[in-house]
Order: structure tokens, then C-alpha cells, then sequence
């Protein structure tokens, strides 16, 4: 049911190639993952369609309007090749040079790390408040990062896939979202939003938004994954916001979503824990 | 303001606080002298209510606990060795039971004793060795997990945790008894966990080791059984191949490298790329020597070329002979001159290699300065006159950043 929702190919590319393939082999445990919760749901009573579809925010919308306000103005579209093909994902400005967004977007089995990645702040068909191209990428993950601790492959993958991007230059002049280390973002009672450039059903051209209604559950490691709401393939990489207090956290990063068109459930993510954290502290700029 | 109140009460409150003090004092000082009276006494230390205080007496003298009680020694450390012991026999029969709390909880309280310090090293390595020459083992139900500076977040197996706890202590206490335990474990195919951590100790404690490190971990990548059902030790063996300049196992990473969705491909994939950045002369040469190596997997090749440094004369003389090679098209040289400009690298915790600080922004702009002008150069350069059209793309890109550069600073 899921897939990386990772750099969708920019609408003037061929279809198919490598992330395809991937597509389908990280489908096959969620299917079964899902099928398992709609028994339990059955046998326990739990309208949990129900919830999916009626949730306000459930699918992305556009939050083009925002894109200048805070915490909107520090996400960009992320536009990156591997090989021939383009693709499209999101990111979000977390230190003055760097980007935080998803690991699958920067490297890629058989085609090495992903080249020409630019980021475009605010983006906005074809207009940005500014554009900054990667010096470096960082993906979290070494030797033995396909293996996990004896878990599948599949669930490693997503509980690795957290990158960051140093740029050349400077993509919102200095400034910088917040970000906070911890679950308890997600599985506590505190408002989330996930943000990003979907190009699945959307175009890649505009904001999105979607939210959900309901506390994330922990899948692997840093894996945790939300059936109350959904992300679509391009929104990969962009910021769950939190909201503490009056003040919004970048607390982890969208990685997967349903398959095909369906765009209202079983959203995943990465948080940003110890590993990840580490990542940005050490290594971003 | 309110204060501390009236001088009367000021008094009395400073009174009464002294008074705590002095019983807390009091009360430790009561305290050691009991334990110290406990550790030389015939009664065994607090953790023989465990049920199995007898075990220590049914693991075998060695020649190593013969060494322990040399005059020299702290006069307690017998007594740390035999609490140490019982320890790792109740961890030992809790981990054979499937009593998991129990065995986390027993491993915990260990550690806290190997970390207690420099003066109880001795007694901890004493114990180790002892137990490791029983060769008693269990499984932890943990991972083989590296943390940070090398040592083991998780251990697979008691030995392993042993063995990782060795090394540190000998390191801590300038012992040769984790090298020992190490070289004895490498000429045998036992446990590619345990041949991890070893290595590990090795390169850790005898600098003098790298072409045995070179030597062993080659013999690693080829021992059939393992690389068949490769454990996260065995991957995380390969950060030896980064440390030791293994260069005699790239033939077979690049190998592994071009098969897809394999852990060995993944392992394979980050031995390389770290190769490239920290031994890149070798690399490179190698890599044009033997033009077969990575035919396979151009893309990665280009990404590796890619991490030479072109300000240095003799891996720029490389690149310029990877650009001009037959074999290589205008498809993996542009992945090649993208990474020119946008290199990457992966992070985790590694067995032996440091962390190496990132390039900072400022280095970032005099790599793409330096990168400007050696184009400028190429495009000069009749050599390169068959690349103008690629090398006047990657000038357009050098600009546009350029251009961004400027927008910034403005």
C-alpha cells in the first residue's frame, strides 16, 4: 500500500526506471500491514474508515497563500536528477545553509547520490523567494544500514531515510525553522501538518498541506506512520511541523504514502531523533 | 522580599542544614568502611544473592587470573574479578532462560562497572579473559550496533559484548590483552561478530597492524559462508577496509557494489565512497588502471572520481585521464561533473574510522572557485577540445551558482 514518496519524476520526464521498481518492493509489507489493522478494526469495532476519509485535511491541499508566513516560507520545492531523469521532492530550511529532507531523494541504489539539486523556497509556479543549489548531501545510514537490527529491509530503509543538503549559498538569508528532537511530537496530543510539493495528483507546482486528526504510532526505529491523513509522491522530504505553544518545530520529515492516487492515508514519516538530530548538528551548516 | 526571615531563624535553618550534611557524611563513611570490610572478608560480595555464587568456583583457573594476582595489583581487585564473575554467570543463565529483563538488567549494572575507571581496568580485563577462555556463550537478542566512536550501542552475542568491552578497557589501561584475544579470534572462521570487534581492537590498540587489518578483512569478504548470510557485524567490517586502505578488496566491492537491493551492494556502495575521499589518490589510479572495475555501475564510478580534490596536482592528473578514457560516455561524465560541483556523503557511527568534520561553506566557495578555473583551463586545453560542449555545460552551472552566491551576499 505504501511507497517512498520520494522525488517524483518532474511531469516532463519519461515514466518508469529505478524508483518504480522500488515502488513495488516496498509495497508488499504495508498491504499486508494494512490488511491486518482493517481485521482488527472489524473485530474491535473501530469506524476507522470512517475517520480516514471524513478528516478535513486528510488529502493535501494547496497552501499556496501561506507561503510567505511562517513556518510555510521555509519550504521549497527540491528539484534533483538520477541519472537522465528529473524529479521532484521538498525540503525545509533548518540552519542558515542547510536543508533537511528525506534520504531517498539524495542517493539511490545503482544510480549513486542524486545530482543538479536545487532548491527553490516558496516555490510557486515557476516564481521563488530564492533558489539554492547543494554543495554537499548527507544521508543518515553507513554499512549496515539495509540490515537494521534483523528487520526487513523495507521498514529499515524508512527508518534510515533522513538526509540534509549544505548549499552554496544562503536559501532564506540567515534565517531558519526550528526543529525539536523526540516522538512525543508525534504521539502526543500537539497539532501536526504535513508540508510539501506533491506531484502525484497535484501538479508540483504549488504548496500542499495535509494534516491529520489522529496521534502517529511508531512502525520501526524512526519510523512512525499516520492512517488519518496522506501525503503525496513529491512531498517527500518536506517538514511535519508541530505547534508548541505558540511556536511551530520542524519534528520530522514525509517518506512514504499510499499507492497509486490514493492520497488520504497511511501517511509516513521520519522523525528527527538522537541519529537524526546528530545529522543536523554535526554536519549542516 | 521575604527573605530568609528574622536573624533567630536565619540561624536555625543554617544550623539544621549543617546538621544533614554532617550525617550524610557520617553515614558514607559508615558505608565504605562496611564494604571494605565486605571485600576483604570470607563473605561474598551483595551480588551472591543472585542463587549461583557457587559459579565462579567451576570456571577453570587461567593463566591470566594467574597473572592477576601479582603483588602489584590493588589489593581488592580479586574481589572486583569475582563479583565481575558471578555477574557474568547470572547474565549467562538469564540469557540461556530467556529471562530478558533480567539479563538487561544484570548487562547493565555491568557496564556501570567496566565504566567505573581506569583502577578497576584490571579486574575487568581479568574477568573478561577468563570468561571468553571458558568459552561459554549466549545469545543477546540484541543487534550488532555501532555507536558512538566506535563502540557497541548493541552486542549479538555475550562474547561480543565482552569483546567490545575488552577493547576499551585495554585501551584504557594500556593492556595488550584485547590485541591477544583479537589475533587469536582472526585465524579462525568463528564468528564474523567477533571478528568485527576484533579488528576493531586491533586497529584501536596496534598501529602497527594495517596490513594484517588488510590482510584479515580481505580473507573476510571471501569466506563464502559469510558473505552468503551477511551479518550487520560483518558490514560493519568494512569501515576497516576505509581504515586500513584496503585497496586489494575493491575488485570485489565494486563487484558487490552493481547488484541492487543486497546489503553487501549498500556496504559495498558507502566502503567506496568513504575510499575515495580518504585514500582518493589510490582509488582513482586503481580504478584507471584496471578500467573493468565498476563497468557495471558507471553512475557510482562517476560519484567517486568526483570526490578528488582538483586542487591537488596528482588526483586532478587522474581525473583528466578518467575524462579522456574510452570506456567512460558523455552519460557517466556528466554525472562525473555534477559531483564536481555537489559531492555527498553518508553518516553513521563508525567501528574504527573518526568522525571527519564536513566541508564549511567558505571551503564550499573555494572548491567551486577552484573548479571554475580548472574548467576555464580544460576548455583551453587541446586535450579536451572533444568535451567542449560538456565542459561549457558545466560552466553554465559553475555561474548559475555563482550567480546565487552573489544574490545572497547582497
Amino acid at each position: 500500500m505504501a511507497f517512498p514518496s520520494h522525488g517524483f519524476r518532474n511531469s516532463l520526464a519519461p515514466r518508469g526506471g529505478k524508483f518504480t521498481h522500488m515502488i513495488q518492493k516496498n509495497a508488499r509489507p504495508w498491504i499486508l500491514g494494512t490488511a491486518s489493522r482493517v481485521l482488527l478494526s472489524c473485530i474491535l469495532g473501530l469506524p476507522w474508515v470512517a475517520a480516514d476519509f471524513a478528516a478535513a485535511q486528510a488529502s493535501p491541499k494547496s497552501v499556496a497563500d501561506l507561503r510567505a508566513k511562517n513556518p510555510y516560507k521555509f519550504v521549497g520545492r527540491l528539484t534533483f536528477f538520477f541519472d537522465e531523469d528529473e524529479y521532484v521532492g521538498s525540503a525545509t530550511v533548518v540552519k542558515p545553509y542547510s536543508l533537511l529532507t528525506a534520504g531517498h531523494t539524495l542517493y539511490s541504489e545503482g544510480s549513486g547520490w542524486s545530482s543538479d539539486i536545487l532548491f527553490e523556497r516558496s516555490y510557486d509556479y515557476g516564481s521563488s523567494a530564492a533558489t539554492a543549489s547543494a554543495s554537499t548531501a548527507f544521508i543518515l545510514g553507513g554499512y549496515a544500514a539495509y540490515v537494521d537490527r534483523g528487520k526487513s529491509e523495507t521498514n529499515a530503509g524508512f527508518a534510515r531515510d533522513m538526509g540534509g543538503i549544505v548549499c552554496f549559498s544562503r536559501p532564506a538569508g540567515g534565517l531558519y525553522a526550528a526543529w525539536q528532537q523526540g516522538d512525543k511530537f508525534l504521539t502526543g496530543k500537539n497539532y501536526n501538518m504535513s508540508l510539501g510539493y506533491g506531484a502525484q495528483v497535484h501538479s508540483g507546482e504549488e504548496l500542499l498541506r495535509s494534516s491529520p486528526t489522529r496521534a502517529y504510532s511508531k512502525v520501526t526505529a524512526g519510523f512512525y506512520e499516520n492512517r488519518s491523513y496522506g501525503i503525496e509522491g513529491g512531498m517527500s522530504g518536506g517538514p511535519v511541523f508541530t505547534k508548541a505553544g505558540d511556536k511551530w518545530y520542524v519534528c520530522a520529515v514525509n517518506v512514504s504514502g499510499p499507492g497509486g492516487n490514493v492520497i488520504n492515508r497511511d501517511a509516513g514519516v521520519r522523525v528527527i531523533d538522537k541519529d537524526a538530530a546528530s545529522l543536523i548538528k554535526k554536519n549542516l551548516k | 522580599m521575604s527573605g530568609f526571615g528574622p536573624p533567630l531563624g536565619r540561624y536555625l535553618t543554617l544550623s539544621f542544614i549543617l546538621l544533614i550534611i554532617l550525617l550524610m557524611m557520617v553515614g558514607f563513611i559508615l558505608k565504605m568502611g562496611k564494604r571494605s570490610r565486605g571485600n576483604d572478608g570470607p563473605n561474598p560480595p551483595p551480588i551472591a544473592d543472585s542463587g549461583i555464587a557457587s559459579a565462579p568456583a567451576n570456571i577453570p583457573p587461567s593463566p591470566v587470573v594467574a597473572e592477576s594476582q601479582a603483588p602489584s595489583e590493588p589489593p581488592d581487585m580479586k574481589s572486583e574479578q569475582m563479583e565481575i564473575a558471578r555477574l557474568l554467570a547470572r547474565i549467562l543463565d538469564a540469557l540461556r532462560h530467556g529471562k530478558q529483563a533480567e539479563a538487561d538488567e544484570a548487562l547493565a549494572r555491568l557496564t556501570r562497572i567496566f565504566g567505573s575507571g581506569r583502577d578497576h581496568a584490571p579486574a575487568g580485563i581479568a574477568a573478561i579473559l577468563e570468561f571468553l577462555r571458558s568459552g561459554q556463550d549466549a545469545s543477546t537478542g540484541k543487534g550488532f550496533v555501532v555507536g558512538k566512536d566506535g563502540n557497541l550501542d548493541e552486542s549479538t552475542t555475550l562474547r561480543v559484548y565482552l569483546m567490545d568491552q575488552l577493547g576499551r578497557l585495554s585501551r584504557e589501561a594500556g593492556s595488550g590483552a584485547a590485541v591477544e584475544v583479537a589475533r587469536e579470534t582472526l585465524q579462525q572462521f568463528g564468528s564474523p561478530d567477533e571478528w568485527a570487534i576484533s579488528m576493531r581492537n586491533i586497529a584501536w590498540l596496534d598501529p602497527a597492524s594495517r596490513g594484517f587489518l588488510q590482510e584479515r578483512v580481505n580473507a573476510m569478504l571471501n569466506h563464502a559462508e559469510w558473505r552468503d548470510q551477511p551479518t550487520a557485524g560483518m558490514l560493519e567490517s568494512f569501515d576497516v577496509i576505509v581504515h586500513s586502505c584496503a585497496m586489494v578488496t575493491v575488485p570485489q566491492l565494486a563487484q558487490w557494489v552493481a547488484a541492487t537491493d543486497s546489503p553487501l551492494a549498500r556496504a559495498s556502495g558507502v566502503a567506496l565512497d568513504r575510499l575515495a575521499t580518504s585514500s582518493a589518490l589510490a582509488l582513482t589510479t586503481l580504478l584507471n588502471q584496471q578500467p573493468d572495475l565498476l563497468s557495471a555501475a558507471p553512475l557510482e564510478r562517476a560519484d567517486l572520481f568526483a570526490h578528488a580534490d582538483l586542487a591537488n596536482a596528482d588526483q586532478r592528473a587522474q581525473l583528466e585521464n578518467y575524462m579522456l578514457r574510452p570506456d567512460v560516455n558523455a552519460r557517466e561524465r556528466k554525472k562525473f561533473f555534477s559531483g564536481l560541483i555537489q559531492t555527498g556523503r553518508f553518516v553513521s557511527n563508525n567501528l574504527v574510522t573518526p568522525y571527519v568534520p564536513p566541508e564549511t561553506p567558505v571551503e564550499a566557495g573555494q572548491r567551486l572557485e577552484t573548479l571554475t578555473k580548472t574548467v576555464n583551463q580544460w576548455l583551453r586545453d587541446p586535450r579536451f577540445t572533444g568535451l567542449t560542449d560538456e565542459l561549457a555545460a558545466l560552466g553554465t552551472k559553475v555561474n548559475r551558482i555563482a550567480e546565487e552566491m552573489d544574490a545572497d551576499e547582497k
